[in-house]
């Protein structure tokens, strides 16, 4: 039986009785895949999402689960990954900010902040200046002390 | 079939000689059989849902191992079917159906588009033709472009410049590329009743390195096929640092499905 | 390389051995840096040809981003990754870094 398609010169791509087998697994699956009338069965199946292209991907997402699972979390404690210098300095702004919006709100002068202590609090008084009232109004000449931070 | 098993549907063949399915094992080996209507024949697998319901197909399709057998198994018997049929349509993997009748439901219901795509395809044979550029081969850097105003600046400044070297190479090699490329299936297109570019392939998977600047399909008259051929060979030989791949012959998994957006409407 | 052996290659990477793990996080860090370099290397190669830096500027820049190279080749040497590991692939969209 001739092969429907099979060129008469042979030289050039696979001719054996099965046509393209074995064929390249890449090209295969995209055909199968991705291609071939597309009729919807009675299994509801969505291959979109199986992309073995982004493999390498869920390889690393799950890696990480794996990894924790095997005791390698070194990341969680890693002061830089964690940004453990960084969130202090966040917190730091946080609560100048809240007492900033306080003191508007109430319309006081305040010079310092009445917030709970904490183990910065002596670096906060020592950035934190006064927040002067002119004409009744309240200036808001705090940028100096910001850019000093930075 | 029983409430345990499905269908597994491979292909829907126009004339099929179902003596060459004789002895013909499918996906998970299951024997092949054929479900007719008015002409059209589908041809199915039973397959036990356990391993081929939602649930466990959802699974299975996400296991390299079992679904490289899977498609392996699946495009043997589409191609199988295609060479004993006057035109066969092949099915996207895990068409699965519960039972014959749906079998026949399912022809009935998509006959005009089966019986356009059968129209289409026969006489005809899907090629696959893929192109590997070399970037070195494409583009050289061009010494005149690392030397900086002379005299001027150490070994910062001369990084920059050569780096700034390497990326306008670069860039023109990549324009290169896809310069030969789109040249490339602009003639093989030519010589097809259809044609359509896939997605580069990842080197992972196809373990060829350099760019694949083309990934093309084509669906070509059988007379036509040596032709073909022969233009691989003559472009191949023309076109410098680019290695073209013939495969095929295919079955037209490309070129069966009508909504999918083709870049070039069959003629 | 055989279809077999490619498989191969393609399967141990899919193995959850607790090195292959580790490999695959640090590749995806690095593979970030790696973006975040090519880009500033982009961007400063802009301001360079913009000409609105002095000469001492670019050679600043250029010693910087050269460590910058160098520095990555140590990372990858140190963790025997090539440059084509550092990339992820973002299915349709291609990959993240384009090859070089």
């Amino acid at each position: 039986m001739t092969e429907i398609g099979q060129p008469a010169s042979s030289a050039l791509g696979p001719s054996q009785a099965g046509g393209h087998q074995p064929a390249n697994l890449g090209d295969i699956l995209e055909r199968v895949l991705d291609k071939g009338l597309v009729i919807a069965g009675d299994i509801q199946v969505n291959l979109l999402d199986i992309e073995l292209l982004t493999i390498k991907l869920r390889l690393v997402v799950a890696s990480l689960e794996t990894a924790k699972e095997v005791g390698i979390n070194w990341w969680e404690n890693d002061p830089w990954l964690t940004g453990a210098n960084g969130t202090r300095e966040l917190e730091r702004e946080n609560r100048e900010l809240r007492a900033r919006i306080e003191r508007l709100e109430s319309g006081r002068a305040e010079p310092r902040q009445v917030e709970a202590a904490s183990e910065d609090e002596q670096y906060e008084e020592d950035e934190y200046e006064p927040v002067d009232v002119v004409n009744g109004e309240l200036a808001e000449e705090e940028e100096p002390a910001r850019d000093e931070r930075r | 079939m029983a409430d345990t098993s499905g269908g597994w549907l491979y292909a829907v063949a126009r004339e099929l000689d179902t003596d060459a399915l004789a002895g013909l094992r499918g996906v998970a080996g299951a024997p092949v059989y054929v479900v007719r209507d008015a002409g059209l024949a589908a041809v199915v697998s039973a397959v036990d849902l356990a391993e081929f319901g939602a649930e466990p197909l959802r699974r299975n399709l996400e296991d390299l191992d079992w679904l490289a057998v899977t498609a392996r198994a699946h495009d043997a018997v589409v191609t199988t079917v295609g060479a004993a049929a006057q035109a066969a349509v092949p099915l996207r993997l895990a068409t699965v159906c519960l039972g014959d009748d749906r079998v026949r439901d399912l022809l009935a219901r998509r006959r005009p588009d089966l019986e356009s795509a059968l129209a289409l395809l026969t006489g005809r044979t899907e090629w696959g033709v893929k192109a590997y550029a070399d970037p070195e081969a494409l583009a050289s850097v061009n010494p005149a472009d690392t030397a900086g105003p002379s005299g001027k600046g150490g070994a910062g400044t001369a990084y920059l410049l050569r780096r700034k070297a390497q990326l306008s190479a670069r860039e023109k090699a990549e324009r290169n590329a896809a310069a030969h490329a789109d040249r490339l299936h602009g003639e093989l297109a030519a010589l097809a009743t259809a044609a359509r570019r896939h997605p580069p392939q990842d080197p992972k998977l196809s373990g060829r390195k350099g760019w694949n600047v083309l990934n093309g399909a084509y669906l070509v008259d059988d007379a036509k096929a040596d032709e073909l051929a022969a233009a691989v060979d003559r472009l191949g030989a023309e076109l410098e640092g680019v290695r073209l791949e013939l495969t095929g012959p295919w079955p037209a998994y490309s070129f069966a499905g009508i909504e999918q957006g083709a870049e070039q409407e069959p003629r | 390389m055989s279809e077999n052996a490619h498989r191969n290659e393609l399967q141990e990477r899919i193995d959850a051995d607790p090195e292959t793990v580790e490999k695959g996080l640090v590749s995806l860090v690095l593979t970030i840096v790696e973006l975040l370099r090519q880009l500033m290397e982009r961007q400063a190669l802009r301001r360079v040809e913009d000409g609105k830096l002095s000469d001492e500027q670019v050679e600043r820049i250029g010693l910087t981003l050269m460590r910058l190279e160098e520095r990555m080749g140590e990372l990858r040497d140190h963790f025997g990754l090539e440059p084509e590991d550092l990339n992820i692939d973002l299915g349709p969209l291609g990959p993240l870094l384009a090859p070089e």
